[in-house]
């Protein structure tokens, strides 16, 4: 039973390619609503396009035929990479950077005011080190924030006097 | 940024990208350096995918994706999107 699969091609040209023949091979690609990039770093393209076939490496392998004839003579195939469009979108679309926690962001997690969360800062053990320190303070991520709050064990009153 | 191409092509821009369309109505994507990348079409039959698509491709040339803000993940949740 066939089945959906996003395929990626990426094909070394041995020189730059002009916009112009880059809008052609793009023109050409929409026959199957594929998206044609230049590739990063190095002369060639990347030709993206979602197939409808049995296995992966059926689909591999047609698109990267495909995309081998659409860019022309004179390229070489890459890299190749098919999945299932689902974790493709998923990978699309993962943040590169954390979201991020200010002490004020902190305490409002934790429930507490922002001196305490210095003060947890100095004197807890288990209390995450900042991910970074901005010239207007520390910031944390969120995932060891949230760890954090789950498990600490919050103790109520003063703490008792040494002595 | 957001979930739909403009939200991509105001982050672009913010980020010294260049953003501009042609007179079939593609959406021409150029890094800072002036390098074109990629284009989005006027009517894309799936303008998710292609949406996917081109986000790839400019992260790949360096475009950075960050977290949403606060106010887009609000407005997600309130579309049952997260």
């Amino acid at each position: 039973m066939n089945r959906e699969w996003t395929v990626r091609v990426v094909l070394a040209t041995g020189d730059d390619i002009s916009d112009a023949a880059f809008d052609e091979i793009a023109d050409r690609a929409e026959e199957y609503d594929a998206t044609v990039a230049r590739r990063a770093d190095a002369p060639g393209v990347a030709v993206t396009v979602d197939l409808a076939l049995s296995d992966p490496l059926i689909a591999a392998a047609w698109g990267r035929d495909w995309a081998r004839e659409l860019v022309g003579a004179g390229t070489e195939v890459v890299d190749v990479r098919v999945c299932d469009p689902d974790i493709y979108e998923a990978e699309a679309f993962r943040p590169d950077t954390p979201e991020l926690l200010s002490a004020s962001d902190v305490a409002n997690e934790l429930g507490v005011s922002r001196q305490r969360v210095y003060q947890l800062q100095t004197e807890h053990p288990t209390f995450p080190a900042p991910y970074a320190r901005l010239g207007t303070g520390p910031i944390w991520t969120r995932p060891v924030i949230e760890h954090f709050a789950q498990t600490w064990v919050r103790k109520s009153g003063r703490p008792a006097k040494a002595g | 940024m957001g979930d739909d191409i403009d939200g991509l092509i105001d982050w672009a821009r913010s980020q010294g990208w260049r953003v501009d369309t042609d007179s079939k109505g593609y959406r021409r994507f150029h890094k800072p350096d002036g390098t074109y990348i990629v284009r989005y079409p006027a009517t894309p039959s799936n303008p998710y995918r292609r949406l996917r698509d081109v986000v790839t491709e400019v992260r790949t040339h360096g475009l950075e994706w960050p977290k949403p803000s606060k106010s887009e993940l609000r407005a997600r949740r309130r579309k049952g999107q997260t």
